[in-house]
């Protein structure tokens, strides 16, 4: 592999990024940013320098229709967007108390079952999760005490190939994901090191990703995210 | 990281399939990114079609923007471009009259509009400014309109290769420019 882009690659990459190509070349150049890590830099390059340009196109918002079509295609709900009122922050403020009630329900049941002694009733405001894939049941409620540094987990996980397992990780507000380890039995106890747990914080998300056996091989998710959900306060 | 960016955090959420951070990224994003789109294309359906376009784009391939190395909003801007750009190339081929602009934005960017970056569009304008101004224009038409060489020639009534030659040297002036 050469370490530079040759003087075509290089214009192509710039023309690329400014838009100039026809649409032949415009195709070619776009398999070239999807497999040529090269390529791409010059490009991401080019993209970073010239986007301030874009300052000068006012922005115009779109029709709440144009979101119901992409929830639509990609399975995303999109039924309480529908009747907001397009942008109002008081409706999202809204969403997240509901979401909260509903997951609060969930937790209510997870915790309080006779006899199973998850949590302790004099731990403290813990962290609680329910993880959801596209809209259905739970797959997974997480609760995390902060006192002992403990994450309860009650997992319903889907059936999987023998070949793969499913890893838990915890995306705190940096926005890299961390694995909190693996997934392989319905109910489970991980005990976070002191690192970890500073980074559970409200607002962080925990999701679950299909792995090859052993757990993701570089450290950050590499299959698929079956479900995920964001922590709250209790 | 002790500031990240909150355009990226939320794209780290939508690869992990987070759909309230989807949500929440049309709601800043959109208006700026259909801005984009209608500026290429001049026309509503078009670019309410390319949006939608985007943004199953966006939900696919979030996860691929962590390995490249452009900021949020480029790797969000290009999307949208390269989308937008693609649609008006096929409305091209398949000899369809174009209504110039049919549908124009009456409004001038907002405040917000010029949120997005604000160091770096002072220095872009700073060294665009140091341009020769038929080569500015020429690199504007293409990059704002999505003119190809060919079309930014037709506009400005000069030969293609002229175009090549002025955005090019515009293109090494602007880096250099930028660098210092």
């Amino acid at each position: 592999m050469t370490q530079e882009l040759n003087d075509n690659d290089k214009w192509l990459a710039a023309e690329f990024a400014l838009g100039a190509l026809d649409r032949e070349n415009m195709q070619i150049a776009e398999q070239r940013f999807e497999n040529d890590p090269l390529f791409r830099a010059a490009v991401d390059e080019w993209q970073n320098q010239l986007t301030p340009m874009l300052d000068e196109v006012p922005s115009v918002a779109p029709d709440p229709k144009v979101w119901d079509a992409i929830a639509a295609s990609t399975g995303v709900a999109s039924g309480p967007k529908k009747s907001a009122s397009w942008g109002s922050r008081a409706f999202w403020r809204g969403l997240a108390v509901f979401s909260s009630a509903v997951a609060l329900a969930s937790l209510a049941a997870l915790l309080y079952l006779p006899g199973q002694g998850l949590l302790t009733p004099q731990s403290l405001s813990p962290l609680v999760a329910t993880l959801n894939a596209k809209g259905d049941a739970p797959t997974l409620l997480a609760s995390f005490s902060p006192d002992n540094k403990t994450l309860m987990l009650r997992a319903v996980l889907p059936e999987m190939e023998q070949t793969k397992v499913a890893e838990l990780w915890l995306v705190p507000a940096d926005g890299v994901p961390r694995s909190l380890g693996l997934l392989d039995k319905a109910a489970m106890q991980f005990n976070l090191n002191n690192d970890v747990s500073r980074l559970m914080s409200e607002g962080g998300t925990l999701a679950i990703s299909l792995e090859p056996k052993g757990g993701s091989p570089t450290g950050a998710p590499t299959g698929p995210v079956i479900a995920s959900g964001k922590l709250r306060r209790l | 990281m002790s500031n990240p960016d909150p355009i990226a955090e939320l794209l780290s959420r939508v690869a992990m399939r987070d759909q309230a951070a989807f949500a929440r990224l049309f709601d800043t994003m959109s208006a700026k990114l259909f801005g984009i789109s209608l500026r290429i294309l001049g026309n509503k359906a078009d670019a309410e079609d390319v949006l939608q376009e985007v943004f199953v784009k966006i939900w696919n391939k979030a996860a691929t923007f962590q390995t490249g190395r452009a900021s949020a909003v480029a790797w969000l801007s290009m999307i949208a471009r390269n989308q937008a750009i693609d649609k008006l190339r096929a409305r091209k081929l398949s000899h369809v009259d174009i209504e110039e602009q049919e549908y124009l934005a009456d409004t001038k960017p907002s405040p917000e509009d010029n949120a997005v970056s604000t160091n770096e569009n002072q220095r872009l304008k700073n060294c665009l400014e140091q341009l020769n101004p038929d080569h500015a224009n020429a690199v504007k038409s293409t990059y704002l309109g999505g003119l190809s060489y060919q079309e930014t020639a037709d506009l400005l009534d000069i030969p293609l290769n002229t175009v090549r030659t002025w955005i090019r040297r515009s293109l090494i002036s602007l880096q250099d420019c930028l660098r210092k």
